[in-house]
């Protein structure tokens, strides 16, 4: 008992330095967390979805002159029925199976997407207004279902690859 | 037994608190000692066959660089025309680069494993739009 308070002691005394840091910058978050935090958003907002595929129909979208439009595509079948969701800037935005995409607008500037199955990957990145995004969700063994990678791709290939996805569907749980 | 673990837990979560931010704050003493005034913005997304697909993001007439791409968390920042880089992995330093912009598109220069110094052992980084 002894041991664990005095490590629990030893823990507050080093930590004090970042209760006394100056004032922070008005700046982005330092830490890996606090990306997390500011992409994912706080556990109790997460949203859980019920997915399907729609194989009936193949939507696109189109960015405004105001908008940037971002798709969300996982171009592989591995670990074809794990989930993995995505959110911007700690909103929930949608999720997608093996070989889905779904899409949706931003305001321009910088922003946080999180990508989550077992684990979740952030990706920071500054969105123009009228331009087209694609973003996707890598896919690899984890210890209990798929991990995930949240990666920019380029637009020739998003291209290249959204005709032979098939949108996500889904219900909030 | 319960309280034991409970107290375990919380100084294991401030430890991990304590070295992420210990490991932010020596990144960005590191970044600081560059003063210049940015004299480019390397906002984009940038590829390298060695560090995959990078997002850097860097604010209108600021110095400051945030990024991410392949499991790395980057903090950076621009002086003059030189673009310093520290790559996170897991709230750790991993590597850092001194890059030079040889055009809008092109950044060229050297990376180290840990922090930069004169002593580093470094290899050529080079990153394209």
């Amino acid at each position: 008992m002894r041991i664990t308070a005095a490590t629990l002691i030893l823990a507050c005394m080093t930590a004090t330095p970042i209760f006394c840091q100056a004032e922070k910058e008005a700046e982005e978050p330092a830490t890996s967390k606090e990306r997390e935090l500011k992409a994912c958003g706080t556990k109790d907002k997460e949203v859980k979805y019920v997915a399907d595929t729609d194989k009936a129909t193949h939507p696109t979208g189109e960015a405004t002159p105001d908008k940037a439009l971002v798709y969300v595509m996982r171009t592989s079948m591995m670990g074809n029925k794990v989930q993995t969701k995505l959110a911007v800037d700690g909103e929930w935005k949608g999720v997608n199976r093996g070989h889905n995409y779904f899409f949706f607008t931003l305001p321009p500037g910088l922003h946080y997407f999180c990508g989550q199955a077992e684990n979740r990957s952030v990706l920071v990145l500054t969105v123009e207004a009228g331009k087209t995004y694609y973003l996707e969700q890598t896919i690899h063994m984890g210890v209990m279902k798929a991990r995930t990678d949240l990666v920019a791709m380029d637009e020739a290939e998003g291209q290249k690859k959204l005709p032979s996805m098939h949108p996500s569907t889904w219900t909030v749980k | 037994m319960i309280r034991r673990t409970l107290l375990m837990a919380m100084a294991a979560g401030w430890a991990a608190l304590v070295f992420g931010q210990n490991q932010a704050q020596e990144g960005r003493a590191w970044l600081d000692a560059n003063k210049e005034a940015a004299a480019v913005n390397v906002t984009g997304l940038w590829k390298s066959n060695e560090w995959g697909r990078i997002s850097l993001n860097q604010r209108e007439g600021g110095r400051r660089i945030i990024g991410s791409g392949d499991g790395w968390d980057i903090s950076g920042v621009v002086s003059g025309n030189d673009v310093y880089l520290v790559f996170f992995h897991k709230e750790k330093i991993a590597f850092s680069a001194k890059l030079t912009a040889e055009s809008p598109g092109l950044l060229t220069g050297a990376y180290a494993s840990g922090l930069l110094s004169s002593n580093s052992k470094t290899k050529p980084m080079r990153l394209s739009k």
